[in-house]
Order: C-alpha cells, then sequence, then structure tokens
C-alpha cells in the first residue's frame, strides 16, 4: 500500500499532524501501537490551564482522524522496521490479532457483558482499573471495536454466542503487512519514567503512592473508582503530597533534563482536588515551580490562593506506616535547613518523561543519548530532523505540554506538505488527490 | 547577623582533597534529608548546609562545625543526590581540609593533595629505615646486651635504640596532635562557647563522648536504614559498624600491649623476651596482642575487600592517602604476625625473626609517624570535635 505520508503514533499530537495533512490532500496512513488513538491524552481528566475536559476536546480530534478519508488507521500495529527508498521509505510492520474482524465489530461491547474474566487494566487505567478478557478498550475508545486478549482468555466462547454480528474470530493471526510512504511523521510521544526508578520513594511497592497519570484517572470523571480514594482501604485521603521531580532533573536515575509538564500538571491536579475532596490538605513538594507557557504563572498563583501549600524541598525519601499512611521526609529549605517529617494519606509522584519507542531508533536518524529525535534546526526549524523526508513532531523530540504538541503537529504537516509538494516537482511522489486537482 | 570572613577560593581549594563537584549541586536537601545521621532537635542538619557554606567560602563555618565530623560518610547522600555531586566525599574531604588545616607544617596538605609526594615519601622513609636500623652503631654507655641477641650485634644495632627512636617518635607525633588539637579549640572558641566551659562539663561529656565514639561507635549502625534502605545491607559481621570497631579496637589493644610490654618488662630484657620461647602465647600481654592482632586484621581485610569491590558509594571513592593510611594498618598486623609466628618456629637468633621484626618496625613507625597528617588524625579530631561542641552546648544550657 503507497502513502504520501506515514505518521508514527497517533496521540494528540499525531493525530493533528495526520489530520492537517490529509486535509491537504495527500493521503496519509496513521500507525498506531495500541488498540484504540487517543495516546496518553485521552486517559487525562483535564488540561492546563483552561480545565478543558480532555474527552471532550480529544474525542472529536481521535474521531476525526479515524474517520477522515484519506487516512488508513492501523491500530494494534508495531513497527519493526523502516527502509529507506530514497526517496521514500518502506515500514514493515505487525498489525496484532484483536481476535475480533474489524470492519464487523459494531462496538456493541456485549462480550464484555458476558465475559467471565477481570484483569487490572495497565494500559488505560494505569493498573487502577479492571477490564475484561474481551472488550472495547474504553469508552470513548477509537475504533470502537472489540480486543481480545489471549493471555486472558480461557476461549469459554461466551462472547461468540452473544456477539451480533459474529465478529469475534479465535484464530485470527497477527499479520505482517508492508506500507510504502514518501514522508515519515514521527510522532511517538512519550512514556513516563519507571516508578521504580526511585527506589526511596517505593512508587511500586507502597500502594498509596501513585503516579501522576494515575492520579489523573482517580480525578477523571469516568475514572475507576468515580472519586479520590486510596487503593489500599478505598479511604478519602485527607492529604495528598505531590511529589515534584520523581523522575527527571535526577541524575542518580539517568534522567538530568526537565520534563516540562509535571509541574504544571501538579498544580492542575491540586486544584481539581481542592474541588473533589474540599477538607484535604493538599502540598506539593516542589524544586521550583516552573510555569512558564501563556497563563501558566497566573495559574500557579491561583492554586496558591486557593490554599495549596507549596513546599520548597525535594523529598527525600517516604516510608509506609502500618495503616497505609506514609511519611515523607524532606529538608526544610526556607526554614533554615533541618529535616522534618510529614504524615500524609497519599502520595503522588511526578514523574518524568522519556522516549517512548525504539521506533525513533529505527530510522538512520540522530536521536539524543536518552532516545528522543534530534532536531538539528531546533530554533529555527523544530519539526525537521536529520534525515531529509522524516519529520517529528510532540514528545518525541523532547518533553512537551499539549498545547505546544498540537502546535508543533500543526507545523510539521505545513512543513511535510512543502516537502510532497518539492517531490512532485520533480516527479518522486507517490500519487495523491492533490495531483489531480493540480 | 555575624559577620564572616569569605575565603573565594574555599571551594576550589577544598576539592584538591576529594572526587566530588559540589558546584554541581542545586541545593535540594536530598542528601541531608536521605542522611539518617542527621537529627532536627539539635539542628544538626547536613551534607547540604556546609555544601552551600563551601560554594560561598564561609571556610570559619566548616573548619568549626561539629556535623562535618559528625558525618559517617554512609554514603547513601552520594548515591541519591540528584546532581551526583558526591556530597558525602565532599564531607570527606572537608575532614582532610580540616586535618590539613590544623597541621602548622603544610606537610598533611602536600600529602594529600600529591599522589607522587605521598608515595615518594613513604618508600624513601621505609627505605632509610630499612638500611638505617641495621647500621646503627652500639652505644659504648649502654651495658653490653644477652648473648640471644648476638644477631643484633652482626648488624651492629643497639635495641636499645630503637625504644629511645620509639619514645622520640612518639614525642613528635605527640607534639604535632597537641598543636592540632590546640588549633582547633581556638577555631571552636570562635563560634561557641568553648572557651568558658567549666571542668566538671569537660568531664561529663569526655566520659559520654568516649564512650558513644570511641567505645562503641554505634553512629556506624543509624548508617543503615532498615526500613528504606538506599543501597543494598550486608551481613552483619561485614558492617560498617563492625569493620570499624575491630579496627579500632584492634589497634588500641595492639597498642596497649606494646605499652604494657614495654612498661612491666625490664627494658633490658625486652628483647630477651620476646625472642624467649619460655614466654607462653597464652601470656596476658601477648594474649592481649593476638587477640587485637586477630581483630584488627579482620577490620582491615573487610575495609580493603570492601574498598576493592566497591561495594557502596562509600568504597569507590577513597583517595590515595586513605588507601596509605588502611595498607600501613593492614601492613603492621600482617608484619607483626609474621613476627609472632617466626618466635615461636624459629629458633632464638634466626634472621627470619630479625627481618620480620625490622619489616614491623619500618611500617609502624610509617604508620605512627603519619599519624597527624593524614586518616589516622580522625581518631583525635572526630572526638574531640564533638566533645568540645557537646561540652559547648551542656554548659549554655
Amino acid at each position: 500500500m503507497k502513502y504520501n505520508v506515514a505518521v508514527i503514533g497517533a496521540g494528540i499530537a499525531g493525530q493533528q499532524a495526520a489530520v492537517d495533512i490529509a486535509n491537504q490532500g495527500y493521503k496519509v496512513v496513521l500507525i498506531e501501537k495500541e488498540v484504540s488513538i487517543g495516546g496518553k491524552m485521552i486517559t487525562l481528566s483535564k488540561v492546563f490551564p483552561t480545565m478543558d475536559c480532555c474527552s471532550c476536546i480529544a474525542t472529536p480530534k481521535m474521531s476525526e482522524a479515524a474517520k477522515h478519508p484519506d487516512i488508513d488507521l492501523f491500530t494494534f500495529t508495531v513497527v519493526n522496521k523502516i527502509e529507506e527508498l530514497k526517496p521514500g521509505f518502506t515500514i514493515k510492520a505487525t498489525k496484532k490479532a484483536k481476535f475480533v474482524i474489524e470492519k464487523d465489530c459494531i462496538g456493541c461491547n456485549r462480550c464484555a457483558d458476558v465475559c467471565p474474566i477481570d484483569y487490572p487494566d495497565e494500559i488505560w487505567e494505569h493498573g487502577l482499573g479492571v477490564k475484561k478478557a474481551i472488550q472495547v478498550p474504553f469508552d470513548n475508545a477509537m475504533p470502537q471495536c472489540a480486543v481480545l486478549d489471549p493471555d486472558y482468555c480461557t476461549f469459554c466462547g461466551a462472547c461468540a454466542k452473544v456477539c451480533p454480528t459474529d465478529c469475534i474470530d479465535y484464530t485470527q493471526e497477527d499479520e505482517e503487512i508492508v506500507l510504502e510512504a514518501d514522508s515519515i511523521v514521527l510522532t511517538t510521544g512519550y512514556e513516563h519514567t519507571p516508578i521504580e526508578n526511585k527506589k526511596e520513594y517505593h512508587g511500586e511497592e507502597y500502594k498509596n503512592v501513585l503516579s501522576g497519570l494515575q492520579m489523573e484517572r482517580l480525578l477523571a470523571p469516568h475514572g475507576p473508582y468515580g472519586h479520590v480514594l486510596r487503593p489500599t482501604d478505598g479511604k478519602e485521603p485527607w492529604s495528598v503530597a505531590y511529589v515534584q521531580c520523581a523522575g527527571s532533573r535526577d541524575e542518580s536515575v539517568g534522567v538530568p533534563y526537565c520534563s516540562r509538564v509535571c509541574c504544571m500538571y501538579a498544580v492542575k491536579q491540586t486544584m481539581l482536588l481542592a474541588g473533589k475532596l474540599p477538607l484535604a490538605d493538599v502540598t506539593v513538594f516542589y524544586m521550583d515551580i516552573r510555569a512558564f507557557g501563556k497563563g501558566y504563572e497566573e495559574f500557579y498563583q491561583e492554586a496558591k490562593i486557593m490554599g495549596i501549600n507549596f513546599i520548597k524541598a525535594k523529598v527525600a525519601k517516604i516510608k509506609e506506616l502500618p495503616n497505609g499512611n506514609l511519611m515523607v521526609r524532606y529538608e526544610k529549605m526556607e526554614e533554615g535547613g533541618g529535616v522534618d517529617e510529614m504524615e500524609m494519606e497519599m502520595v503522588v509522584l511526578s514523574l518524568g518523561m522519556m522516549p517512548g519507542t525504539e521506533v525513533n531508533r529505527m530510522l538512520d536518524i540522530d536521536v539524543d543519548e536518552y532516545g528522543f529525535v534530534e532536531t538539528p534546526k531546533a530554533n529555527i526549524d523544530p519539526t525537521v530532523t536529520s534525515m531529509e523526508g522524516v519529520y517529528v513532531a510532540g514528545a518525541a523530540s523532547n518533553p512537551k505540554d499539549i498545547v505546544d504538541a498540537i502546535a508543533e503537529a500543526s507545523a510539521t504537516a505545513m512543513k511535510v506538505g512543502l516537502y510532497l509538494s518539492s517531490l512532485y516537482t520533480k516527479g518522486h511522489a507517490t500519487e495523491a488527490k492533490v495531483k489531480e486537482e493540480i | 547577623m555575624s559577620t564572616y570572613e569569605i575565603n573565594p577560593d574555599l571551594l576550589i581549594e577544598i576539592q584538591k582533597y576529594g572526587a566530588f563537584d559540589v558546584s554541581k549541586c542545586y541545593n535540594c536537601g536530598t542528601c541531608t534529608a536521605t542522611c539518617n545521621l542527621t537529627s532536627d532537635k539539635d539542628g544538626e542538619a547536613f551534607p547540604r548546609k556546609f555544601i552551600r557554606y563551601a560554594q560561598v567560602g564561609v571556610e570559619e563555618k566548616l573548619l568549626s562545625s561539629k556535623e562535618i565530623w559528625l558525618c559517617a560518610y554512609c554514603s547513601d547522600c552520594s548515591a541519591t543526590c540528584p546532581r551526583q555531586a558526591e556530597p558525602g566525599e565532599f564531607m570527606a574531604a572537608v575532614r582532610r581540609y580540616t586535618i590539613a588545616k590544623n597541621d602548622v607544617t603544610g606537610f598533611s596538605s602536600l600529602l594529600y593533595k600529591s599522589k607522587l609526594f605521598a608515595s615518594l615519601f613513604v618508600l624513601a622513609l621505609g627505605i632509610f629505615l630499612w638500611f638505617f636500623i641495621p647500621t646503627m652503631i652500639h652505644h659504648p654507655d649502654l651495658p653490653a646486651t644477652d648473648p640471644n641477641v648476638e644477631f643484633f650485634n652482626f648488624f651492629r644495632i643497639d635495641f636499645h635504640f630503637i625504644h629511645i627512636a620509639g619514645l622520640i617518635l612518639a614525642g613528635i607525633v605527640g607534639l604535632f596532635t597537641a598543636i592540632g588539637m590546640i588549633r582547633m579549640f581556638l577555631q571552636l572558641k570562635k563560634v561557641t562557647s568553648v572557651g568558658d566551659v567549666s571542668i566538671g562539663t569537660w568531664f561529663k561529656q569526655l566520659i559520654s563522648t568516649v564512650y558513644s565514639e570511641l567505645v562503641i561507635q554505634t553512629r556506624f549502625n543509624d548508617c543503615d536504614d532498615e526500613v528504606t534502605p538506599v543501597q543494598p545491607i550486608g551481613s552483619w559481621y561485614t558492617s560498617k559498624w563492625i569493620m570499624h570497631l575491630t579496627l579500632f579496637w584492634g589497634f588500641a589493644g595492639l597498642f596497649a600491649a606494646t605499652g604494657l610490654n614495654y612498661m612491666f618488662k625490664d627494658p633490658s630484657n625486652l628483647i630477651v623476651n620476646l625472642f624467649d620461647v619460655e614466654v607462653p602465647i597464652w601470656s596476658p600481654i601477648r594474649l592481649l596482642g593476638t587477640l587485637s592482632g586477630i581483630a584488627m586484621m579482620y577490620g582491615a581485610s573487610i575495609a580493603i575487600i570492601k574498598r576493592l569491590k566497591k561495594d557502596n558509594k562509600y568504597f569507590e571513592n577513597g583517595t590515595f592517602t586513605d588507601w596509605l593510611f588502611l595498607g600501613m594498618l593492614f601492613f603492621t598486623g600482617l608484619t607483626g604476625f609474621f613476627v609472632e609466628i617466626s618466635v615461636y618456629t624459629f629458633d632464638a637468633g634466626s634472621d627470619w625473626i630479625y627481618y620480620s621484626l625490622l619489616l614491623h618496625i619500618i611500617v609502624a613507625a610509617e604508620l605512627l609517624f603519619l599519624a597527624p597528617f593524614n586518616k589516622f588524625a580522625h581518631a583525635i579530631y572526630r572526638p574531640l570535635a564533638i566533645w568540645m561542641h557537646n561540652a559547648a552546648s551542656a554548659e549554655s544550657n
């Protein structure tokens, strides 16, 4: 299959880039490794600093990307190899089996109703919620197609019996696909730094120590508990601590750079917490608050006025008490030094960002020592990589918030459009709608 | 508001005493809050504050501080430092700097700063002693020696001179140590009320400091946080506490055994007794020496193995002089056992006994001579600083 552009990664940046390129008249293939597009953004509660509901602003974009006539969407597809054709690229990928015939599934989710298996949802609920061995990934997933997990499925056949369109196929196999594209856009995004990296915080071991993304799920209107509750005992936490720089700006875990979004999402979450749990004491332990975008500093000041307690300190260690509370130990930087401990009912670690996939390294482009895509002309051409025809947008090149990722994705779309039109004049490009119009 | 004299080159100077770079430090306080030895009640929080003092150049605060000596270099701070600025190594470097600053001769600072000087000096002193001791001329005023020590005559040495030389050496070492102690006292007097402490308080605090810092040394045990270990904790018998305790008590025991041997025996018969196999191995003083020697060798071996294995952050660093100190302790113990084994294995007058004794004396003499100038000096300065600070604060309460 031949396309003008292959967009790898269908998070918010990938969707925006794909839609903006397709709207220029080019054929786009959008490749996503997870079962639904949406990336990290669709799992968030609200966005800073406007406090818009994430689902409300992300779903229209997801829908547009998935339903666009000039975008072919491949979900649950892992890129294995990218070959250079000069000009153009061949992408070899594996479309993993969903055990459901995608074009027939109507997303009624009746299979999930009868499925007897429950297991933790590590991807969309970050381990807090449960899912069925077969179900539509989540309410506003795109495509609305059920996926069966063979690791948990007992092949009891209950779902096949109730499926109104007979689309469940237990014999489906992974499919190797080959895609050709004139140009590639890397929107591979990020993963948060492993919670077990900072051993002193015991994020993996203590259940009441959550990651920022887990807290997003608790705060989201369609989150796993429907309310902010402690994972150990289901109690409403009366005191919540935010530990900033819990995975970045820290050479002891190998991530010396700043992740740029943690300050703001922590501030946002504390404000949401103040709304959900008006009696809770919310404390943010920070080194510096980096509120640099439009309206960000005001947002931070607003949180202070709302009564959020900001303490300048880096938490050194967390100890669990028998009742599940957590003792947070830090140095009182603004009171002349000295060590203090504070008892908290819940702790949120503001984990850092690191490159999400190995795809960045599959091309012969420059990546930095952490795996982020290098942008040689970062100041004047931030979406251009070291290889002709390969562009980058969003957190694939360095940590970025949603606003910046979307802006960059649109900029990439423009650059790709210019690149493709230059190929046409040389007669090198794949046929596209644009050519017919010319 | 107090005023302090600023030394703008302080940090650069201290940096010559250890492998750290606290100019990277962004003052997050992780080191202080990680440290299990900091306690808030006395405001004894380190190392971050002291890194800050070094960054801005308040030398006085470093030289007169108690916290520098409270630090046992658990190295949890170095392991967790987000800037990998090695705060633990910084604290060690400040201790070395203080030792060098308290030494009037400047010899200590040369030893610390130049590996070449340190190794050449040790080598030169060793070679000198190796040739000097055997060629010493018999003193005519001294009485004739026992036939048992005939081989000493063969080398034309008067064994009494070893003791005179030892006493002179002890005098020199004692003098420099005393000068260092006085300098530390004067330094502390500037910032604490240590000058107005009554005799009673001095005495009371001496007892408690000697007990906690020398007798039991449990500070090392506090290093390992069992609940949230930052670095792997080994078995108790290889812990830093046992390592240091055996090393300390082993050395103290050997020192005592040597002293007692000298004091309670007729000096003119000492060598006779030493080489007399009739002195049983279980005679109290001999037994004390043997047991202490085993303890010291155990501690020194653990320390060397851990340093070679780089067990945790603490053992990764370590300057040349640290190795020198440790190596000399180890070889003093080893050659001591050579002597003991030779005495009980070979006939009196054997060359084996003589050469092992010669080796032992050379290593021990070097160890003692360097004591006020290298890491050994912490055995004096650490308890002294803690004692004086405790006395000053007990008096002001």
